[in-house]
């Protein structure tokens, strides 16, 4: 069971997309030359999930065998995980509530400003520490109910997608998806394989 | 650089530079990087696309022209032209049996090295590693040379590298069907106590508990206890000392993980397997309402073995396996309803006391044991708290003596 990535993004309402604020990674466990093409898919991802997620919501979204927990808090702070589906639903969103508070103490004033570059060393040790939820889950279990807030499960990305929304267009208008992702992505829903990437 | 060029870098390369990994690059995406005109850093080889459907197409044009050589009556020249050519062939499209069956042919003849092969069909799997004709040809070899002269090498350590190899695989495309096939096989030519040790407890116990739902890893380990129970000198101790382990391992994730079916699955086959190598010993008037204990014992299992000081024999009580599955399976359904995060797998915990209760009935049948309206109140007492699972119940149906 293993979190490929987690995101920060900022999103206040009177913005029309989520902004990138800080993102980590770990894609060990794929192929070298994959690499790249999974980060990209991961952001891409994530940012679409978070764009579909209302305020002081939660949201659980499945894609083939990786789930993006994301949640969108009422100051337009959000955080997006991108586990497998193996990785507790509980931790996950633990592992998203830690990093966003503490990014939000660390950068408090900073953070709904325009564009900076932010320091993700904090980010990716909590990354690595999560990687085990046994070891941080006697943490987390004192956190054992997150807040009233129900959480959302869609089993497709297109069930969270809002009518009308196709995921092919949406695909083809990314800017954060490289030429070669869009490409392998027509190509393997043309023969009907699920994407080796996803 | 002509093709002719390339073609032979990529051979010289493959033969001079460590690599540990290959892959296809497209070059847009990679603006940045050196090509040379192949990528190679960190001991990894990139590829690129147009370079590599010319180098095969070459390739393939030039093989159509040895159709008529004997790799026994060539001169070396020849057959060194047949390696290059075969070895581009063999990397891009494996497919072609062709090309696999001239480089069986070389290496029978002592052409081209066995160790370099090997590490260049390791190169090869590790972009496909579903290809199941780089695993055959890979088992081809090892059958044919190392099992064959085991004095060379250290067969132990040797298959030990390739256990390492099939649990890569297994980590980058999940389920692969192909590589737990050929860790299979290859560590069933591990000696039984390095068997036990290190795939049992050392390779495969991280891996369990790290894919919780991947039941291929749990097959494997079925598929190993089954294969050291059949030898000869295993004792009935070792045999249940090896389950009575598993069964605790597959206690400790189930309370952590109830929500997995792989689990629930796997602790069927345990149970079955507990039940068949010893003799069982019911107790009627042992069953009494046990309340749910939150703390598990790992010494609560040791218990239900007793020695019969007279026949020297090993039997289980049946009556506390089956109160120890209760007070599981309660605890982990309440889990399972507690959570936030409910979905279609929640009756499994009561799914499988059905099936142990199903299967416990008829055995004690079989055996003549009589008890069977204990262990139905017992378990009816705790089905009432579970509403939806009256379905199975209905299904449930057996003869009251």
């Amino acid at each position: 069971m293993k979190i490929i990535s987690a995101i920060l993004f900022r999103w206040p309402s009177d913005e029309k997309t989520p902004k990138v604020l800080a993102k980590v990674f770990d894609v060990s466990s794929f192929g070298f030359f994959q690499r790249s093409t999974v980060k990209q898919w991961a952001v891409f991802f994530s940012s679409t999930i978070i764009e579909r997620t209302k305020t002081s919501q939660r949201q659980s979204v499945a894609e083939n065998d990786y789930i993006c927990h994301a949640f969108v808090r009422y100051d337009g702070l959000s955080g997006a995980a991108i586990c497998d589906k193996e990785y507790p639903s509980r931790v996950a969103f633990s592992f998203v509530n830690k990093i966003m508070d503490d990014f939000a103490s660390k950068y408090s004033k900073v953070w709904d400003k325009e564009n900076q570059k932010f320091d993700t060393t904090d980010l990716e040790s909590d990354l690595e520490k999560f990687q085990d939820p046994k070891s941080v889950d006697k943490l987390t279990k004192i956190q054992k109910e997150l807040d009233e807030t129900k959480i959302i499960i869609r089993d497709t990305i297109e069930s969270a997608l809002e009518r009308g929304e196709k995921l092919d267009t949406l695909i083809d208008r990314s800017e954060i998806l490289s030429n070669s992702s869009k490409q392998f992505y027509r190509t393997a829903k043309k023969q009907n394989q699920c994407c080796i990437i996803l | 650089m002509n093709i002719k060029q390339v073609f032979l870098k990529f051979y010289q390369i493959l033969h001079q530079e460590k690599i540990n990994e290959w892959g296809i690059i497209d070059k847009q995406d990679f603006p940045n990087l050196n090509f040379d005109p192949f990528y190679l850093e960190t001991k990894k080889l990139g590829i690129p696309l147009e370079i590599m459907t010319s180098i095969h197409l070459y390739a393939t044009k030039k093989l159509i022209k040895f159709k008529t050589i004997n790799e026994k009556s060539s001169n070396d020249k020849k057959l060194q032209k047949i390696d290059q050519i075969t070895l581009a062939i063999m990397f891009f499209n494996p497919l072609n049996y062709t090309a696999f069956n001239w480089r069986r042919k070389l290496l029978l003849a002592r052409k081209i090295n066995l160790k370099k092969e090997l590490k260049i069909n390791k190169i090869c799997l590790t972009k496909d590693p579903k290809r199941s004709e780089l695993w055959i040809f890979r088992k081809w070899m090892i059958l044919n040379f190392i099992l064959n002269n085991p004095n060379d090498l250290d067969l132990q350590q040797f298959i030990l590298k390739e256990l390492n190899l099939s649990g890569y695989c297994s980590e980058i495309y999940p389920r692969n069907y192909h590589s737990w096939t050929y860790r299979n096989w290859i560590s069933k030519h591990l000696s039984i106590p390095n068997l036990i040790h290190q795939e049992l407890n050392q390779n495969m116990k991280n891996w369990i508990q790290s894919h919780v739902s991947d039941y291929s890893g749990m097959n494997h380990r079925q598929s190993i206890i089954n294969w050291v129970f059949l030898q000869e000198n295993s004792s009935l101790e070792t045999k249940n000392a090896i389950l009575i382990d598993e069964i605790n391992l597959n206690h400790n994730l189930l309370i952590q993980f109830p929500e997995h079916e792989s689990l629930w699955h796997h602790r069927k086959f345990l149970f079955l397997k507990f039940l068949n190598i010893n003799q069982i010993q019911f107790n009627q008037f042992l069953i009494e309402n046990q309340s749910v204990s939150k703390n598990f014992d790992k010494d609560t299992i040791a218990i239900y073995i007793e020695k019969d000081i007279f026949n020297q024999k090993e039997f289980i009580h049946l009556d506390k396996v089956i109160q120890n599955e209760i007070v599981l399976v309660d605890y982990c359904q309440n889990l399972i309803n507690n959570s936030q995060f409910q979905n279609s797998k929640a009756d499994l915990p009561i799914s499988y006391l059905i099936w142990v209760s199903q299967f416990v009935v008829l055995k004690m049948k079989d055996l003549n044991l009589i008890g069977f309206d204990e262990i139905l109140k017992l378990i009816n007492k705790k089905m009432e708290k579970f509403p939806n699972p009256k379905i199975y119940w209905n299904s449930f149906t057996f003869e009251k003596k």
